[in-house]
């Protein structure tokens, strides 16, 4: 930033601090320079803790369990004897049951999801078409009203206005989503989503009140994104369509949508991208079944919340159901960085058109 | 910038005094023999003079009795001969603590005793109280997480697998198996659902995976409505989940349909079959009745008519789906930490209590032989060296 | 459309289906800020209304028990205090080192800093749950193997709002402008003497509003901690890293999941108190961005 000025201070420094001084600086840089590291390293992190068990998950076998181990202990029994670990036979090696390693053709050729059975099932679309149906409906949620909310703050609200408004959608932004999650719950759920979706009945989970939670969680920074985008619109182009007669409904539709597009559509990919990673809300109010469904009104789980979901029981380790967290964190995990490498894209073509 | 020091300076002095307050808030009490207490003081315990009084529950009432003249009642006793002694073992269990994990069906029979055990341990060693952590993992996670030595009781809703042993063997860790209340697995349908009792056949074809499972209930029996079935199981890694898969009469869990909602949560099941008309769903005979107003309880017949759960038919083991819990303690936690051997004989002393006040079916006297005989085998453990 | 569309219509300037279209605009508009204000508003009255029965001053000093009557939150109060001081701290050190190195010691137009900014920008997309599988992977099993403890909880939510913070603490870096720097250096001061004397003071209201949201964050997350292994009872508060414990989110999270009216005042009622701590926490962000207002 400031290379060769300092460079020219440095060298007029009085001789006697210089070395000691240059000592500091060059521990000082050094120490920084591994902080500065650790981002680094928990990407690094991030990627190994995902890809190894999915590796596994793909390519080895796992314990699913032991022949001998159907046997009921009822009530009678339990009062018979006494039983500590001395007295129970251990289970011999040659009884252990494996499960074979689950192949790409069952992950993304099959729609059945039931991962936490013995004789498990590992198709993954169930999964994919919630998040996407969750995501579409927050998407409808809050696009348009994030944009409308943008359109109002940059055109229509007075400085006051906008002064009490912009800390109402950060509030709004920094409500925990457990909070939004026991709000879908209570009220999304039974009061809204039941009642307005046409095609069946609606559960008392549903992707619906999922949905709608969702995209009123993300509209808040829907519309601040929306608003920095659209307060990018140089103000010549806003100003000369005023000056040819415009009115504010043209400039905004006219004018300002076309020339904030790439930043607009920048925003709604983030906000979709955090739409897709939301796991509290959708995991209590979407229910714990990944249906294969297309309709909206019934109960499904999403990438995130199955997650969440196969957390809650603890899976033993290394069998199956606990690597499909890791597969499906994976496949999360790859599609919002795709999503935000996309978005960075579309900032930048769209910073090369203005600057 | 020197205000913005003076305010956190401020801050944390707010903060201390907010932290210190809530510290010291035990209030100081003079109560004797016979006064009233409240039920968070259930089994305090306190001196008066040279004998101890202890806050227990008036016999003859309960926390969840209808009837509002056999509501729940606390009044201070005096503590007696051996029962005092018993309490006293805490007093040399300061400031410990202990991990119990497994079936989130137990958890709330284990949660009481361990709020009733840090109840009475805070009021022996002042705040130093023995900590206990109960955790929900379900009973195959929980025998995981203890046979890797994380925990130290396990709580489980079957009994232990000898896979399981196995590990635990491996990882040289021994245990005693203690029966500590017992269930019966309520199956549940919605309010709207006029069916009243179903034939253990019935369950059976309901829940066995097969190419023509039934998916309205009138497939199952032609007099029953024509609403679709929406099944609703325990989290597949639990106690409750196994034992149904035993029960029901489908030849164990390998052979439950999957295509049911399962959750480790109770919760979820009730709220689902409550919401869904054609929602059925099982859970431990507890939930059914604290959820008596949301979810419909059936009677099973499994050829001698149809049964009622309850706490006779349960202990008479002439409900179709009865079956006993457990609590395993770790041998080597029970040697080098006095306060797991002090939960443990506080947990098995009051259980009848602790089982009422948390809505379980008590233990039958045969099996109060087997926990009277398993606390011996604790007793004799070797002592803790040095 | 284009300028000659545009000003083809504009021609019309009279036309009454114009102004429709406008006040049609502007009531779209209004419905859609609506839309969030009164998600808002229903959000807080609704929680208030199911919460204030069950708010008193002993639902603060109370622990969680098996029995609704006498449950509270101090237990989950303290955890959470334990979990998200010891995650700000921690992140905000490492955040202010790495903001320092690369608006201070690095060239803009290094690859160098070029990559880091990416991959912090990248770290800052990955949903927190993601975060909760790092944490389960490495420091709840794993290589570290701590278990559920404050340590892990801390140590997760530190990883998941770092990006947050760096982010923010390299805005307020950067605000700082040259001026300051090139007087520094004229005085003969080294780098770290100015950035130590000089940059960090100034930036340092910047610092606190970024670190504070920072904070709110890690202290109403749930997602990673509910992968990590939520415990179901812990009536007492953390004693040390290696503790068990739980935190207000986690406490919500369990008591909206139970079906009796009981809890779902309790989890209202936790809602009610960790809003009124976020909100606290948003208030000393905004007035310190208020005061401290430095025209350059």
């Amino acid at each position: 930033m400031t290379t060769i000025s300092s460079a020219t201070a440095a060298s007029l420094l009085p001789t006697g601090h210089v070395k000691k001084q240059r000592r500091i600086e060059k521990v000082v840089v050094g120490v920084l320079a591994l902080i500065a590291s650790s981002g680094v390293i928990i990407t690094i992190g991030i990627v190994f803790s995902l890809v190894q068990p999915t590796y596994k998950f793909f390519t080895e076998r796992a314990i699913s369990g032991y022949a001998s181990d159907e046997t009921f202990v009822g009530i009678e029994e339990s009062g018979a004897g006494l039983r500590d670990s001395s007295d129970i036979s251990f289970a011999d090696e040659s009884l252990i049951q494996y499960a074979d390693p689950v192949s790409l053709g069952d992950f993304f050729g099959s729609t059945a999801w039931y991962p936490q059975y013995e004789n498990g099932e590992f198709g993954v679309w169930p999964l994919i078409v919630g998040t996407l149906l969750v995501m579409l409906t927050a998407t409808i949620v809050a696009v348009p009203a994030g944009i409308g909310i943008a359109f109002f703050l940059n055109q229509y609200a007075k400085e006051r206005t906008r002064r009490i408004l912009k800390p109402v959608l950060e509030v709004l932004a920094g409500v925990p989503t457990v909070v939004f999650g026991f709000f879908a719950l209570v009220f999304v759920g039974p009061y809204i989503a039941k009642n307005i979706w046409p095609f069946s009945d609606v559960g008392i989970y549903s992707g619906l009140a999922a949905g709608i939670t969702v995209g009123l969680m993300i509209l808040p920074m829907m519309a601040t994104l929306a608003d920095d985008a659209m307060a990018a619109v140089p103000n010549s182009l806003v100003e000369g369509a005023f000056a040819l007669g415009a009115t504010r409904r043209e400039v905004c539709t006219g004018v300002i949508l076309p020339a904030g597009l790439s930043g607009i559509m920048a925003a709604v990919i983030i906000a979709l991208s955090r739409a897709i990673g939301e796991t509290t809300i959708v995991l209590l109010a979407a229910g714990s079944q990944a249906v294969w469904t297309f309709n909206l009104g019934s109960e499904m789980q999403t990438m995130a919340s199955y997650i969440g979901f196969a957390g809650i029981g603890d899976q033993p380790v290394d069998s199956k159901g606990y690597q499909t967290i890791f597969a499906v964190g994976l496949l999360l995990f790859i599609i919002t960085f795709g999503l935000n490498m996309l978005s960075r894209k579309v900032v930048r073509r769209f910073r090369e058109v203005y600057e | 910038m020197t205000s913005f020091r003076k305010q956190l300076v401020r801050g944390l002095i707010a903060t201390a005094v907010v932290a210190s307050t809530l510290a010291v808030g035990a209030p100081v009490f003079a109560a004797k023999s016979g006064d009233k207490c409240e039920q968070r003081d259930a089994y305090k315990i306190a001196k008066v003079g040279t004998s101890y009084i202890r806050c227990e529950i008036v016999p003859g009432t309960s926390l969840h009795s209808a009837d509002p003249k056999k509501k729940a009642a606390f009044k201070w006793k005096t503590l007696t001969g051996k029962a005092a002694d018993a309490q006293w073992v805490m007093s040399s269990a300061k400031n410990a603590s202990i991990r119990v994990d497994g079936s989130s069906t137990v958890a709330p029979l284990a949660t009481v005793a361990a709020k009733y055990f840090e109840t009475a341990t805070k009021s022996v060693n002042g705040k130093k109280g023995v900590k206990v952590a109960v955790g929900i993992a379900g009973t195959g996670g929980g025998f995981e997480k203890f046979c890797r030595g994380e925990t130290d009781i396990s709580n489980a809703s079957r009994a232990i697998k000898s896979s399981e042993a196995a590990i635990c063997a491996a990882n040289g860790i021994t245990f005693t198996e203690i029966p500590i209340a017992n269930d019966g697995l309520a199956l549940v349908v919605n309010k709207s659902n006029p069916i009243d009792c179903m034939k253990m056949s019935e369950v059976t074809k309901l829940w066995k995976t097969s190419a023509t499972a039934p998916t309205k209930w009138s497939d199952i029996n032609s007099s029953w409505p024509s609403t679709t079935i929406k099944l609703f199981g325990a989290g597949t890694d639990s106690g409750t989940f196994d034992a149904f898969g035993d029960l029901s009469g489908v030849g164990g869990k390998a052979n439950l349909r999957k295509d049911a909602s399962t959750s480790e949560d109770d919760n979820v099941t009730v709220r689902g079959v409550n919401g869904d008309a054609g929602g059925v769903g099982y859970f431990g005979l507890s939930y059914a009745i604290e959820n008596a107003d949301k979810v419909k309880t059936l009677k099973l017949d499994k050829g001698a008519g149809c049964v009622e759960p309850t706490i006779a038919t349960v202990q008479g083991n002439t409900y179709p789906m009865s079956r006993p819990l457990f609590i395993y303690p770790k041998n080597s936690s029970l040697i080098n930490n006095p306060a797991v051997g002090a939960f443990v004989n506080f947990f098995a002393t009051n259980v009848k209590q602790i089982s009422d006040d948390a809505i379980f079916v008590p233990l039958t006297d045969t099996q109060i032989k087997a926990l009277t005989g398993a606390l011996a085998r604790i007793a004799a453990l070797p002592k803790k060296k040095g | 459309m284009t300028t000659t569309e545009l000003v083809a219509s504009l021609s019309d300037s009279t036309s009454p289906s114009r102004r429709y279209k406008d006040t049609l605009f502007l009531t779209v508009l209004w419905v859609s800020l609506l839309l969030a204000l009164l998600t808002l508003a229903t959000l807080v009255i609704n929680t208030l209304i199911s919460g204030a029965s069950s708010l008193s001053w002993n639902f603060i000093a109370f622990f969680p028990s098996p029995f609704p009557e006498d449950s509270g939150i101090q237990s989950a109060l303290f955890g959470s205090l334990w979990v998200t001081l010891t995650s700000g701290f921690v992140s905000l050190s490492v955040a202010l080192g790495t903001a320092i190195y690369l608006e201070e010691f690095t060239n803009p137009n290094s690859r160098l800093q070029r990559f880091i900014t990416v991959n912090i920008q990248t770290l800052a997309g990955v949903p927190s749950i993601v975060y909760g599988i790092l944490g389960l992977a490495f420091v709840v099993r794993g290589p570290l193997s701590w278990g559920f403890t404050v340590g892990s909880a801390a140590a997760t939510l530190t990883m998941m709002v770092l990006p947050l913070m760096i982010v923010a603490t390299r805005e307020a870096l950067k605000a700082v402008p040259p001026s300051l720097r090139e007087g520094s250096y004229a005085l003969g001061a080294t780098r770290w003497q100015t950035v130590y004397r000089q940059v960090l003071p100034a930036a340092r209201p910047g610092i606190a509003t970024g670190s504070i949201l920072g904070v709110s964050r890690a202290l109403g997350e749930s997602a990673p901690l509910i992968l990590l292994g939520a415990l179901a009872y812990v009536s007492y508060n953390p004693t040390g890293f290696d503790s068990d414990f739980t935190v207000l989110p986690l406490m919500i999270f369990k008591w909206a999941t139970e079906v009796q009216d009981e809890y779902r005042g309790l989890a209202a009622a936790a809602i009610v108190v960790l809003l009124l701590l976020l909100f606290a926490l948003n208030a000393v962000a905004i007035i310190i961005r208020d005061r401290s207002r430095i025209r350059w």
